[in-house]
């Protein structure tokens, strides 16, 4: 049970840091992985809970996962070589 | 890539495959959305890219909780039968809650609305096209899957309040892209209070939405306006096209004689049919702000 709590905590948190990140896009980035670093740990306690839970899933959610931060890495890339800095705040938000 | 993935993400029963079919359609979407070198597509793309990462993070979460407290990944065949739930309603509820929050953060209704005008601000209108139409298609279609009563307070508050802020966002603008993109919130919020009432009228509403709205962003390509400020721009086009043109507006808008008049219609019988007379009133109450801005907008074109 600490376990769930514990990988819930790590997601929440990753979650609201993404939401609040205000100064590094690296940063919001690293919370995302963060983010899905958490919810596999929660997925393979749960395999390891249910009964029939498949294992090899998790592996899925890795890769997608990874898929995800390469994509995010890319973008990062390709902003600050059109912006310069990697500030949130050079976004336009309207 | 992204009509495939969206296939995929709709043919699969299992959770996970429909995350995967997300997920493959964000990354298949932003790829080809930055295919110029402009400066601000990358910003569109990866504002879109955050929102969207963190709603399948919502979707993830909400379906391993499902399956904690179901025990099967599957959305559609499994039964809810509340008396083998003891304990467990609601881990079941907060599941459903989390997965529906993560859709609508990826549809860009109301709590998390407002990525949508300035990712569409910034993109080139082949991408708005797409995002305002087909993008929407697996979330609203996940999203009529998880409908229950247990729900029903939540997603009458978010398609109210998404047709009002559609209504109102739109009212001073003078960027036509912004314009359009809180026309969508307001559709979208009509979507969703009606998939409450009936699934056939969510189908009739989204196939007309994305005819008009196709016609109407497929005009705005071809003639690349961005403001419509652009007088000079307008004139050459002659009388048929403005009238064409206008015409598509009203249909949005949804007047009687037009096909957009339709949907609505169905929609507001859906409605008072099952006597939900606040969220048509809300809902109406917004349409009618976003009519007036159409009219703005056909009144610059023609005058």
């Amino acid at each position: 049970m600490n376990g769930f709590i514990f990988s819930l905590v790590v997601v929440f948190s990753g979650m609201i840091t993404l939401s609040l990140q205000s100064v590094h896009l690296l940063g919001s980035l690293l919370s995302l992985e963060m983010m899905m670093l958490g919810l596999f740990f929660f997925y393979s306690l749960v395999s390891c809970v249910m009964t029939g839970g498949e294992v090899y899933l998790g592996l899925i959610i890795l890769t997608f996962g990874v898929c995800e931060a390469s994509l995010g890495l890319a973008l990062f890339v390709s902003m600050v070589r059109s912006h310069g800095v990697d500030y949130v705040t050079v976004f336009c938000l309207n | 890539m992204v009509i495939i993935s969206t296939i995929f993400s709709l043919s699969s029963g299992h959770i996970l495959g429909v995350w995967l079919g997300l997920e493959l359609n964000m990354l298949s979407f932003i790829s080809f959305s930055i295919q110029s070198k402009n400066f601000n597509e990358v910003e569109a793309g990866l504002k879109y890219f955050l929102i969207q990462a963190l709603g399948s993070g919502f979707w993830l979460l909400g379906s391993f909780l499902f399956y904690l407290s179901m025990g099967s990944w599957f959305l559609f065949e499994t039964i809810v039968d509340f008396n083998n739930l003891i304990g467990l309603e609601n881990i079941f509820c907060m599941a459903k809650v989390i997965m529906m929050w993560g859709l609508f953060m990826k549809l860009g209704a109301f709590p998390i609305y407002f990525w949508v005008p300035s990712v569409m601000n910034e993109m080139s209108w082949f991408s708005c096209i797409i995002l305002a139409t087909w993008q929407k298609f697996i979330p609203l279609i996940l999203l009529s899957y998880l409908i229950g009563p247990e729900t029903f307070f939540l997603g009458i508050i978010v398609s109210v309040m998404s047709s009002l802020v559609g209504g109102v966002g739109g009212l001073n603008q003078t960027r036509l892209r912004v314009l359009m993109a809180y026309s969508s919130i307001g559709h979208l919020g009509w979507m969703i209070g009606l998939m409450y009432m009936s699934w056939i009228g969510v189908m009739v509403y989204y196939g007309v939405y994305f005819v008009v709205s196709l016609s109407v962003f497929l005009f705005l390509w071809l003639f690349e306006f961005s403001s419509f400020m652009q007088v000079t721009g307008w004139r050459m086009w002659g009388k048929s096209m403005l009238i064409l043109f206008s015409l598509n507006f009203f249909s949005l808008a949804g007047l009687p004689p037009f096909l957009g008049f339709m949907s609505k219609w169905v929609a507001l019988q859906a409605m008072v049919n099952s006597g939900s007379y606040f969220l048509g009133c809300g809902l109406l109450v917004g349409a009618l702000m976003n009519l007036y801005y159409y009219t703005i907008v056909v009144m610059n074109v023609s005058v």
